[in-house]
């Protein structure tokens, strides 16, 4: 399949800022999905509000974008009303960790059969580079001009905590662990949550000394540190996190049933 | 084949200079329609994809990947015959 | 099984229940809320014995979210709430109203503002489904004034929203909702489904006829809709543009109003006499019995609240001269009424309020029509 198969040609060059790294998921994504051969006429995607939820719009397939941080709830009632649907929502860390939190660690525990890309780019993007719950601490943004006072959250690791069957967090600099992860979450039944460490040099990037796409970059090499090698430095991950750092990698392959499918 | 950089959809985020593991690219100095500085394929004999004549068979694609927009593509025409 | 026709005993909340199912009801998502409880646990019993689909969300924003999902996918949805729960789902009801996306909720009022009086009734949210979330968006709004019209009026409920793609509310009282009574399931009974497309709808997926009303494209049926909140254009994609928005929410509202025949419907008992009462809901019964004990009294019953009857109401209280509103609330329609009433030359426009917790009794209503003479 071609890119511009899944993708809409006429609405290209699509409005993200230079460096934002929403497109590089779009190119795994695509690999992803077109390696899978999934029917593009049984896929539903869905997505909240903000800056990686305009994904959606780019897709020709059923899309919905929904209200902000409610994607999740939404797509629960698609794939309860409708089990043949494929469902698939595209998020960012505002939806899933802030307005949205009480719906992501529900659909997580309900284990419905939905596959979560959230794209984390430590910052309230859309509106201008406002502090969200992964801004890292000590972070500078517009509403924390003087350094976030507050620890952020790991994404992730409440995916696991509450649930999912399938959990992976990979930065836009790792494009073949994240395409075949995408694969495996869209494969995987029940809830799978992949979480993608990414750029904003525009929002995040500006306030922290890091304006330049390839400063991010470097960034996201610095800050990411492999499962293996955290746990091997003896480090919980809590405490790389308060450092600003994240650990990526595979967090789980579990095989609970699905929600619908509990006799 | 080689890498096509397509002047509309590059936003000249350099990205693909940062990711390519060979140096193939260098940043552009020539402004692109659309305000942007796109990066040229400078090092084409370098790319780990010279020798090789379809999509199917490239390795790496680091750059085709990563870009952002989008812009770039492999040209199965360009290159060398090798 | 459905209910079979005939004639039964049951709960308000009971008979809405019954009253979905008749009407196709296929998935329902809720959180529980005094007093709406009973139909949340009805249809958990009987949800599946129809092949329908019963999901208890975390809460209300996600209840209605979901059933914003599942009407996208083709099912006909509804959830049911109180007060608290209502004003929670505001946003998403602008947002079904926006994506014309035929939902039904069920709001079972209670004594307000606030947490107020869970268990005992209210009428204080029929402005609140109107004007509730931010923006000029259409709504149909009913209100029940029995069991019997419990069951009626939620089948009803789900026709208007499937044929005009509008959120439907049926704005029940906690009297109503607990009040024991009997119903009867007629032999026939009108259900209508929404019009669907299935082709592709890359350019016009929100393109509309003259009924204002654009066919549905349904998730999974190959037809690549793209669905926003945002304003969007006919092909349902995002535009800044200012002219089309301006097409979009005026085209949303007359979509109602051009309807609103069809929409509105009251009852009017002795209408045109000197002294009319206006009520809905729950006090209809105590103004019923006041009317009765009366000389030259009528009573009209608005059964449908959005969009107002007005000309409905016009025509029952043309030649009367004193007009009294009966509401549990300080005056919400009253408003409504009063435009209408002074509109038709009626020279005396009152209301009879109660905050709510009580209906109010036939002799506190009648010391009223005579105090004001």
């Amino acid at each position: 399949m071609e890119f511009f198969d899944l993708f809409r040609e006429d609405r290209w060059p699509h409005m993200f800022c230079p460096g934002c790294g929403i497109g590089t998921v779009m190119n795994c994504f695509h690999r992803a999905f077109s390696e899978m051969n999934m029917d593009q006429d049984k896929t539903v995607f869905v997505s909240g509000i903000g800056c990686a939820s305009r994904i959606i719009g780019y897709i020709r397939a059923d899309s919905i974008h929904t209200t902000h941080g409610r994607a999740l709830a939404v797509a629960t009632g698609i794939k309860l009303a409708n089990p043949d649907l494929n469902v698939i929502v595209f998020s960012g860390d505002g939806d899933i960790g802030a307005i949205g939190g009480n719906h992501f660690i529900n659909a997580a525990r309900r284990n419905v059969d939905i596959s979560v890309f959230c794209i984390n780019n430590y910052i309230y993007g859309m509106t201008g580079g406002q502090a969200s719950t992964t801004t890292p601490y000590k972070s500078f943004s517009t509403t924390t001009p003087y350094g976030s006072k507050e620890y952020p959250f790991d994404l992730a690791e409440v995916a696991v905590a509450s649930g999912a069957n399938y959990v992976a967090r990979w930065t836009i600099r790792n494009v073949k662990e994240l395409t075949s992860s995408m694969t495996k979450a869209m494969q995987k039944k029940g809830f799978s949550f992949v979480e993608i460490a990414s750029p904003c040099p525009t929002s995040f990037g500006r306030r922290n000394r890091m304006a330049d796409p390839t400063q991010m970059f470097e960034w996201l090499k610095i800050i990411a540190v492999r499962k293996e090698k955290s746990q091997a430095w003896g480090l919980d991950q809590l405490d790389l996190n308060i450092e600003g750092r994240i650990t990526i990698g595979e967090f789980i392959e579990r095989n609970r049933s699905p929600y619908g499918l509990i006799a | 084949m080689q890498v096509k950089v397509n002047p509309r959809y590059c936003k000249g985020c350099n990205l693909c200079v940062k990711v390519c593991p060979n140096r193939a690219f260098d940043q552009g100095n020539e402004l692109s329609e659309r305000g942007y500085f796109p990066p040229v394929l400078a090092r084409p004999e370098k790319c780990a994809n010279f020798k090789r004549k379809t999509r199917k068979n490239a390795v790496c694609e680091l750059c085709v990947l990563t870009c952002p927009d989008q812009a770039l593509t492999w040209d199965e025409e360009g290159g060398v015959e090798g | 099984m459905r209910l079979p026709p005939g004639s039964y005993f049951m709960q308000g909340n009971e008979a809405c229940v019954e009253g979905a199912l008749w009407a196709g009801l296929t998935f329902y998502a809720g959180y529980p809320i005094t007093p709406s409880t009973e139909i949340a646990e009805g249809l958990a019993m009987r949800m599946p014995e129809e092949g329908g689909t019963f999901l208890q969300m975390e809460d209300e924003i996600a209840s209605i979210s979901a059933i914003i999902g599942a009407s996208w996918a083709g099912a006909k949805a509804m959830t049911a709430t109180s007060g608290p729960g209502f004003s929670l789902m505001q946003e998403s009801i602008g947002y079904a109203a926006m994506t014309e996306t035929p939902i039904v909720i069920v709001d079972v009022m209670r004594g307000g503002p606030s947490t107020g009086l869970p268990t005992m009734v209210g009428q204080g949210d029929v402005m609140q489904a109107k004007y509730g979330s931010h923006g000029d968006y259409p709504v149909i709004a009913l209100s029940p004034s029995s069991v019997q019209d419990m069951f009626d009026l939620t089948i009803r409920a789900f026709n208007l929203s499937e044929r005009y793609r509008v959120p439907t509310m049926v704005l029940s009282d906690a009297e109503i909702g607990h009040m024991r009574g009997k119903f009867i399931v007629p032999r026939t009974l009108e259900i209508v489904n929404r019009r669907i497309r299935t082709d592709r709808v890359w350019h016009d997926g929100f393109a509309y006829d003259e009924t204002l009303v654009p066919k549905m494209p349904i998730f999974g049926k190959g037809s690549r809709v793209h669905v926003t909140g945002l304003s969007h254009d006919i092909a349902g994609y995002p535009t800044s543009n200012v002219e089309v928005h301006e097409e979009l929410v005026r085209r949303l509202q007359e979509k109602v109003e051009r309807h609103s025949d069809d929409i509105c419907s009251l009852v009017a008992h002795r209408p045109g006499s000197r002294r009319m009462l206006v009520s809905y809901g729950s006090p209809s019964f105590a103004a019923w019995e006041a009317m009765m004990q009366s000389e030259d009294v009528g009573l009209v019953d608005l059964k449908t609240l959005w969009p107002f009857p007005s000309k409905l109401l016009a025509q029952a209280i043309s030649g009367s001269s004193d007009v009294i509103m009966i509401e549990l609330n300080l005056g919400q329609m009253f408003r409504e009424v009063q435009r209408v009433a002074c509109d038709e030359g009626c020279r005396k426009v009152r209301l009879f309020s109660k905050v709510g917790g009580e209906v109010p009794r036939p002799a506190e209503i009648i010391g009223f029509l005579k105090e004001g003479g």
